[in-house]
């Protein structure tokens, strides 16, 4: 009897170690915790929304990596991407003098036409997905430091401020965009034909393409969404700053793989929710923002951030282990 | 492969068996681009300009061919830079901050590499996680770990007693500075160990294919640790020689350089699939990038686009390694 409960008990602890969004709770909250205990006016409100609203930068750019993952390829040119499509964004406000509207769409438009340079190397010519999506961050930033001059181009002229500013909630709108953005890509991973084919891609790319599916066409609408997903994060940046410059973005490429790592999306590809994602961006910044907050040595964050990673992912390793082990 | 060996052993279409290889497949554009660059801008061919390239990319050449040893077992390593960077750093520390012996320092900061490479072979083939991903954490503690060395003070090894290193890295020997003809020097040494040697020709086919090579009895586990150790051990020496010759510490040193590495590895023909490439094809290959970073000046291009040519050239060397891959299947 006794060791009957005992044995429900570790099997409830299992579960939980193998769900991994609750698995990325823990260690937000023991964040949350330690840096309450050292800054113990760390849980007030003008903290935590100031987490939220800062975390959708990196964010839009996860969301956009983490379909990649999932479709089991990687995207190194996210952050560039952004810049890359914020940079024409600029561009078309001060030097074009375009109106809102199109600004949007040509910052989107350059993203997807990147995404799907991308998705073509990648599904049509064969090249390994990290050389083919180096060589295009290399292109992207060159071209995104050559057409700005290295220096911020200003939107001024589409009067932006006020929507930056605005604060619904004690919020930001962008974070609310993020939010939908957050909710949309989980419908179309869990609810849609597409997402479903996307994950069986990524978990055996020869046995879905035995069993009828176009891989290719798949993995490439998976690059065209990264693509814009990432001009929304360079968007988002030029909104912000009301400005961009070319500097922005850069790291974010590996950033954006660290949230996927941690927000429980296989690097082997195939498994993974949108859900999971925004946890593992909200690990990250809250992590980020609370070693700022306790004047932590900057380069030894860099090291915090590497472990971290790899933990992060011997510790997915180790789930996937347990999973099989209990199939069987 | 055998094809080749066998024109080669009759010994009579010698040129053929040159023509065919792979590292004549990358030196044909060297030529074609420098040939290019001199017939518009013939000032590109002088002396002056091409000792300096060479000078500068004999740091970076050396990070190539370290990380070409995973890149040859299929696996990838993206830490080689931050690796140099830490050798460096480490090296000049012990020297400026602890009074440490110069040779004894060097070693020291190569042994914290190689302690760097065990742990990427460990957990990219005991723990499983994607050689990528893996290295990238590395990549991060190392990077980061780099500036935990430094005191508020520069490291100038010039000003140091006893540090003889840098005297000796300033002069020039046939108009080449000593670690120009010491990285010549490693990459013959590693061209022999590859063509030659019994443990070459493990390293390529377990790059080849993992399994048939794990049945032919060869440790594939211990190859690809190896493979990882060496490409520490190699970015170390490269991160110490850049440090003996700016003569000062500098945390920052080696950044950016794994990509420019597996770019010109790329470029030099060896095979991201693994099971392919060449000490002599890596030489030529970053020779190529920085040629043609160099040339693009020349002709007018504006230098924000440097990282792009190197994009492209990189993009465009990997298509013509499936491209001549997809060539040789049926023959």
């Amino acid at each position: 009897m006794n060791e009957k409960q005992k044995s429900n008990k570790s099997d409830i602890l299992l579960k939980l170690f193998l769900n991994p969004e609750i698995g990325i709770m823990i260690p937000i909250l023991i964040v949350c915790v330690i840096t309450t205990m050292l800054k113990p006016n760390f849980l007030t409100w003008k903290y935590i929304s100031s987490i939220l609203v800062g975390s959708v930068f990196i964010g839009a750019a996860t969301l956009g990596e983490c379909l990649i993952i999932m479709s089991g390829e990687i995207d190194l040119s996210v952050g560039m991407n952004g810049c890359l499509a914020g940079i024409v964004m600029a561009m078309a406000a001060s030097e074009w003098h375009l109106p809102l509207i199109p600004c949007l769409l040509l910052c989107l438009l350059t993203g997807a036409a990147v995404g799907l340079l991308n998705g073509f190397c990648v599904c049509h010519l064969g090249l390994s997905s990290w050389i083919t999506t180096l060589a295009t961050q290399f292109i992207c930033q060159g071209l995104a430091v050559t057409i700005s001059q290295g220096a911020p181009i200003s939107i001024m002229s589409l009067n932006t401020g006020e929507f930056v500013r605005a604060k619904p909630l004690g919020l930001s709108w962008m974070f609310f965009i993020f939010i939908a953005l957050i909710i949309l890509l989980d419908i179309l991973i869990r609810r849609t034909r597409y997402g479903y084919y996307l994950r069986s891609v990524g978990g055996n790319q020869d046995a879905s393409v035995m069993a009828g599916l176009n891989a290719k066409r798949i993995k490439l609408i998976a690059f065209v969404l990264a693509g814009v997903f990432a001009a929304v994060s360079g968007m988002f940046d030029t909104l912000n700053a009301g400005a961009m410059n070319a500097a922005f973005g850069g790291g974010r490429e590996f950033r954006a793989i660290i949230c996927c790592a941690v927000g429980g999306i296989s690097m082997a590809g195939g498994a993974g929710s949108s859900f999971g994602v925004a946890l593992g961006v909200l690990l990250f910044h809250t992590l980020w923002y609370c070693l700022r907050i306790l004047d932590v040595n900057t380069n030894l964050q860099l090291v915090l951030i590497g472990l971290i990673l790899v933990m992060s992912v011997i510790m997915d390793t180790q789930r996937k282990r347990l999973e099989a082990r209990k199939m069987v | 492969m055998m094809n080749e060996q066998a024109v080669k052993g009759t010994s009579f279409p010698k040129l053929r068996a040159i023509l065919g290889t792979d590292e004549f497949g990358v030196f044909l554009p060297l030529v074609g681009i420098m040939v290019v660059t001199t017939l518009i801008r013939p000032d590109f061919l002088s002396v002056g300009n091409f000792s300096a390239m060479f000078t500068q990319l004999t740091f970076i050449a050396l990070t190539a061919l370290g990380a070409s040893f995973p890149l040859m077992v299929g696996q990838v390593d993206i830490s080689t830079g931050r690796v140099a960077g830490l050798a460096g750093i480490i090296m000049s520390a012990l020297v400026v901050d602890g009074g440490m012996n110069q040779w004894v320092a060097i070693l020291i900061g190569i042994a914290a590499c190689l302690v760097v490479g065990l742990i990427n072979g460990i957990l990219v083939v005991y723990f499983d996680i994607p050689d990528f991903v893996a290295t990238m954490g590395t990549l991060y503690m190392v990077g980061g770990a780099r500036y935990l060395f430094i005191k508020g003070y520069q490291f100038s090894l010039t000003t140091q007693e006893g540090f003889t290193l840098v005297a000796v890295f300033d002069k020039r020997y046939l108009g080449m500075p000593i670690y120009f003809w010491l990285m010549i020097l490693i990459f013959a040494f590693v061209f022999v160990v590859i063509k030659k040697t019994l443990w070459g020709r493990r390293l390529l086919a377990v790059g080849d294919n993992r399994e048939v090579a794990a049945l032919a009895g060869i440790n594939t586990n211990k190859v690809r640790i190896e493979a990882y150790i060496i490409s520490s051990f190699l970015s170390a020496i490269a991160g110490i020689l850049l440090t003996l010759d700016i003569g000062l510490g500098l945390p920052e040193t080696g950044d950016g350089w794994e990509f420019r590495a597996i770019a010109g590895c790329v470029v030099g023909g060896v095979s991201l699939a693994g099971g392919k490439g060449s000490p002599l094809g890596v030489l030529i290959g970053v020779s190529l990038v920085f040629v043609a970073e160099n040339a693009i000046i020349f002709l007018g291009c504006p230098a924000t686009m440097k990282v792009a040519v190197q994009g492209l050239l990189m993009a465009g060397a990997v298509l013509f390694d499936l491209y001549r891959q997809k060539r040789k299947i049926p023959a």
